[in-house]
């Protein structure tokens, strides 16, 4: 595996090296060079996610999966010289989950005191039936569940060169929620040649995340409440990821491009979630409260390489009809195998508006480690029961539309200026999604994009 | 395993070896300039990708993100 690794980053290198070798004995005009990026852009970001199933992870792969989340979100493009380039991207996540209450169901606090975990761990449970005073401190969610906050921005600098074949560039990047902690930097190289009929992208991230351990109700030794004989603390409490992207783009004709993508990842540290749940097939299983009282945590390697290869294919068929495909297959050497393929069939209706309906199918085989509720052995070393590791078929389909006329919505732009201000579009999407385990969702999107 | 390396080692084949076809000039270019011809997801995608990282065990090779934040819930 490391000589592929090796062998793919080697090639991709020495290819952008000669071919910008070769580019740099072209004649670079000196009179008129064309900005990277003429105005500043902005786009506007939301989306709603609302989901729902029957396989909690939280208590153990059968429990509420209901959840919400809202995230809007801002990115900024500042053009900073006429070759240089600043992204800024900032959002935010609030996510509502019925599973989150589930992490330490036994906690109980004074009317208008503080919640029992950095969670917001709630006592209002839906599952266990528990009725107790809330110790939810989140504010704003549904039903009482309190909003989990997730923030997260990514500042990226890129530069161009003078003929624009060649653009480098590096990123910063944090995500901050409540237990966990990210922070993240990358770079990227883009070079373009056969007179930018073909353009090589390579990307390399690595992102060094800080866990806080919170474990369920039960295995803490603050409640005093079941003292669990034989549970092993977690020892590890940082989760790094690094990556390498590389993709291969070329137009095949006037109508036809193409992209080869592949990505290697590799992760280290605690790569397993240390509030869900795990039940053994040869324990007993003790009830309290109505809850049945974990006999572990998920336990998962400590490291974890994932190696998915994707094709995208477009296609401008007619004037009114363009296809866009794509198809990625991914291994890990958790076991897990999967095969995606998605299509969107954009109808151009008139030259400002286009109808997109679109279709996702993903096929996956579960990874090694993985078992439902009750299943797993106690003798095993490595288990969990979350079904986002399971074998599973899911199937997306939805509609999206996008108005963009050629002088901006509604046309504000009542100058010759180019500068000035112009709504650009707007892009709205709604698709549902289904899992053969019984887990569903539906999700709207929005970006409505702006520029100075 | 060697399924992936054969893929890995076709795709690079196959993409620098297309990298010879017969070139379209940039002023012929109006339609692979669509905003609906990019190879990339659409922007308002992105929430999707990220849901789509979170719920299924496999991610990757499609401009989504890879590492950072929990994705626990």
């Amino acid at each position: 595996m490391k000589k592929i690794i090796v062998i793919i980053l080697a090639t991709n290198f020495s290819v952008i090296y000669a071919q910008d070798k070769k580019d740099s004995t072209a004649v670079e005009p000196t009179a008129y060079k064309k900005r990277v990026l003429d105005n500043v852009e902005v786009d506007f970001l939301y989306s709603n996610y609302l989901q729902n199933g029957i396989h909690g992870a939280v208590t153990g792969g059968a429990g509420d999966e209901h959840l919400t989340d809202n995230t809007p979100a801002i990115l900024i493009s500042i053009p900073l010289t006429d070759d240089a380039v600043l992204n800024v991207d900032f959002g935010v996540d609030l996510t509502t989950s019925a599973s989150t209450d589930q992490i330490n169901p036994f906690a109980v606090a004074p009317i208008g005191g503080e919640g029992d975990d950095k969670l917001g761990t709630t006592t209002s449970s839906k599952t266990s039936g528990i009725i107790a005073t809330s110790a939810s401190t989140g504010g704003g969610g549904e039903g009482g569940v309190p909003a989990h906050k997730r923030s997260h921005g990514v500042l990226t600098y890129t530069k161009t060169s003078n003929n624009r074949t060649f653009t480098w560039g590096f990123d910063g990047a944090f995500s901050t929620e409540t237990g966990y902690r990210s922070k993240g930097f990358g770079a990227l190289l883009r070079k373009s040649f056969n007179d930018e009929n073909s353009e090589i992208n390579l990307n390399a991230k690595a992102y060094f995340d800080n866990i806080d351990l919170i474990y369920p109700g039960e295995f803490r030794a603050s409640e005093g409440l079941f003292p669990s004989v034989g549970f092993k603390l977690l020892d590890v409490s940082h989760r790094n990821s690094f990556s390498s992207a590389f993709s291969f783009s070329q137009i095949l004709n006037k109508r036809i491009q193409i992209s080869l993508n592949t990505e290697l990842v590799y992760q280290e540290g605690l790569l397993s979630t240390n509030y869900q749940r795990v039940y053994f097939k040869d324990k007993p299983i003790v009830t309290y409260k109505n809850t049945q009282l974990a006999h572990d945590i998920e336990r998962l390697p400590n490291t974890r390489l994932k190696y998915p290869v994707s094709v995208r294919f477009n296609y401008y068929i007619t004037d009114v009809v363009i296809l866009r495909t794509f198809y990625r297959h991914y291994s890990d050497d958790w076991g897990v195998s999967a095969n995606t393929f998605d299509i969107q069939v954009p109808l151009k209706l008139s030259p400002s508006f286009t109808m997109y309906p679109m279709y996702r199918y993903h096929s996956q085989h579960q990874a090694t480690y993985f078992a439902p509720k009750s299943q797993h052995l106690s003798t095993e070393l490595f288990y969990t029961s979350d079904y986002d590791l399971s074998t599973f078929n899911s199937s997306q389909y939805g509609m999206g539309f996008t108005i963009a006329p050629p002088l901006g919505i509604f046309n504000l732009n009542t100058s010759n200026d180019s500068k000035s201000f112009r709504f650009k579009s707007f892009d709205i999407r709604y698709n549902y999604y289904s899992r053969t385990d019984g887990l569903d969702a539906n999700i709207l999107s929005l970006n409505a994009q702006f520029s100075f | 395993m060697k399924k992936i390396k054969l893929m890995v080692v076709l795709a690079l084949v196959v993409g620098f070896t297309t990298s010879s076809c017969s070139s379209v000039k940039a002023y012929e270019r109006i339609k692979l300039n669509d905003r609906e011809m990019a190879l990339v997801p659409k922007l308002s995608a992105r929430f999707e990708l990220q849901f789509h990282t979170y719920r299924e065990a496999a991610s990757g090779a499609n401009g989504g993100k890879t590492g950072g934040g929990c994705g626990c819930n």
